[in-house]
């Protein structure tokens, strides 16, 4: 009976936290708890309305509960790793996207977290090896394609790295961070005009894209248009 | 008696609308300068009022439509210039507001801001060689006049005068070390100049000022990627 109406207070909580009601989730998950602490769902539902509250700590504390119940939890490991990355704790938040490669190797989505939190921390060799796996499953996997451009540009490998983004807009051609990365593996080449280029493909997509915009400022700096530059700068 | 009445009621409206701009409320503001409007409107200061409570509310043509009209009945209020030049900038409407900036410094030439307002448009309009003579003026006010300092060092730096440009990024450096736009700006000088690694560092002091502001961390990237230091640049472009 006590599983029951805990997992019928789940069921509400999740409703209310689909539609962002997070803080009134919250209380649901709580009296879930009250009648099934031993549903390691509810707990990491419980960190998941934490985490969108921003309260990052505690969400941790959850999701922790609900892998001691179940250690092969996926759904709790994810939120680990989001939690600890959203604190910028990327080692704690890279241990866990390994877990996640371990209890199931066949998704791609795993490897792609394990690579990017090892991105994160700066480990662009270590990241490529993931993301290698992540494109054996899935060799048209965009985002995993992404990120490996990101690290062979680390290695100073940027006719690879333009290859891969290449690659990436051909199969999306609205992928913004594509062209921004194309635009940065130009200038490693010193081919300023090409990146400026490449940013405004980006600028297309998202005219008020931060990112982009600074980068094709560098670029015209880079490029001597100086004025241009700095017509730029006063709006960014 | 009845006119100096009249008189009252329409500054307490007037009196009223400023309370509630004042706490925000400015749809509830707008109501009493239409008031005030109602019973007087040769009240000045109730257009500049709703103009301000206008342009708050995004409605920038509402606003610029109520300070021309201020206007038409004083037309060197300073109040209903600087609103306009607002407004236009708010629309992107460079030229008119430059013309605005214009009209303000005439109003009142001893006045510094007014000055690097007009330049501060003219910049916006990319003309950084007028811009210039507008900073000269609010330098000759006050010479230790940080923003006008700063803004002189972008007029340079976009007309390729990069070493005029950083001795003034380092002259506002040096009278407020936590002007973190000065770091930033001599960083760029320094990178025109060929200095990357003075650039990099200018780009660290601005991150020791703002370390959530992504614009040095952003242009440090890139003068790594220049020095030959793909590895560190790259890790900076997975954070920003």
């Amino acid at each position: 009976m006590g599983e029951e109406v805990g997992r019928y207070f789940d069921d509400l909580g999740s409703k209310l936290y689909s539609v962002r009601n997070y803080s009134e989730a919250l209380d649901l998950f709580n009296k879930s708890l009250d009648h099934n602490s031993c549903d390691p769902d509810a707990w990491v539902h419980k960190g998941n309305a934490l985490r969108a509250l921003r309260e990052y700590n505690a969400s941790l504390e959850f999701y922790k509960q609900a892998i001691s119940l179940d250690g092969g939890k996926a759904s709790a490991w994810i939120g680990l790793s989001d939690a600890y990355s959203a604190k910028k704790d990327y080692a704690n938040a890279s241990s866990a996207a390994e877990e996640l490669t371990q209890i199931d190797p066949k998704n791609k989505g795993y490897w792609l977290k394990a690579g990017t939190m090892l991105q994160m921390q700066g480990n662009f060799s270590g990241a490529e090896s993931r993301l290698n796996q992540a494109l054996a499953i899935d060799p048209n996997y965009k985002d995993a394609l992404y990120r490996k451009a990101l690290s062979q540009m680390s290695a100073n490998q940027s006719d690879d790295a333009m290859e891969l983004l290449d690659k990436v807009v051909a199969l999306d051609p609205k992928y913004k961070q594509a062209y921004n990365a194309r635009g940065q593996a130009l200038e490693m080449q010193g081919r300023y005009e090409g990146a400026l280029r490449a940013y405004d493909r980006a600028l297309q997509i998202d005219p008020k894209w931060d990112l982009a915009l600074n980068n094709k400022m560098q670029a015209l700096m880079a490029a001597g248009r100086q004025k241009e530059a700095m017509d730029l700068l006063l709006r960014l | 008696m009845a006119s100096v009445c009249s008189a009252e009621e329409t500054s307490y409206f007037d009196w009223k609308g400023l309370k509630e701009y004042a706490a925000k409320n400015y749809s509830a503001s707008l109501t009493y300068y239409d008031m005030a409007i109602a019973q007087d409107p040769s009240y000045l200061d109730a257009w500049v009022h709703k103009g301000d409570a206008l342009r708050a509310l995004k409605d920038y043509n509402g606003s610029i439509e109520n300070y021309l009209q201020a206007l038409q009945r004083k037309d060197d209020s300073a109040a209903a210039l600087s609103g306009l030049m607002e407004a236009y900038a708010a629309i992107n409407d460079y030229e008119k507001a430059s013309q605005a900036a214009a009209r303000l410094t005439e109003t009142d030439p001893t006045r510094k801001d007014y000055w690097i307002k007009e330049g501060n448009m003219l910049q916006m309009l990319g003309d950084y060689a007028d811009a210039l003579t507008r900073y000269d003026r609010a330098l000759e006010i006050d010479y230790g006049y940080k923003d006008a300092l700063y803004r002189r060092g972008l007029s340079l730096l976009a007309l390729g005068n990069n070493s005029g440009a950083l001795e003034l990024f380092e002259q506002v450096i040096a009278l407020d070390p936590a002007y973190k736009l000065a770091y930033n700006a001599k960083g760029l000088a320094l990178q025109a100049s060929g200095r990357d690694d003075e650039a990099d560092e200018a780009y660290e002091d601005a991150q020791k000022v703002d370390a959530q502001w992504s614009q040095p961390r952003i242009n440090q990237m890139h003068v790594l990627l220049r020095l030959g230091r793909p590895d560190e640049a790259m890790s900076i472009a997975v954070t920003v």
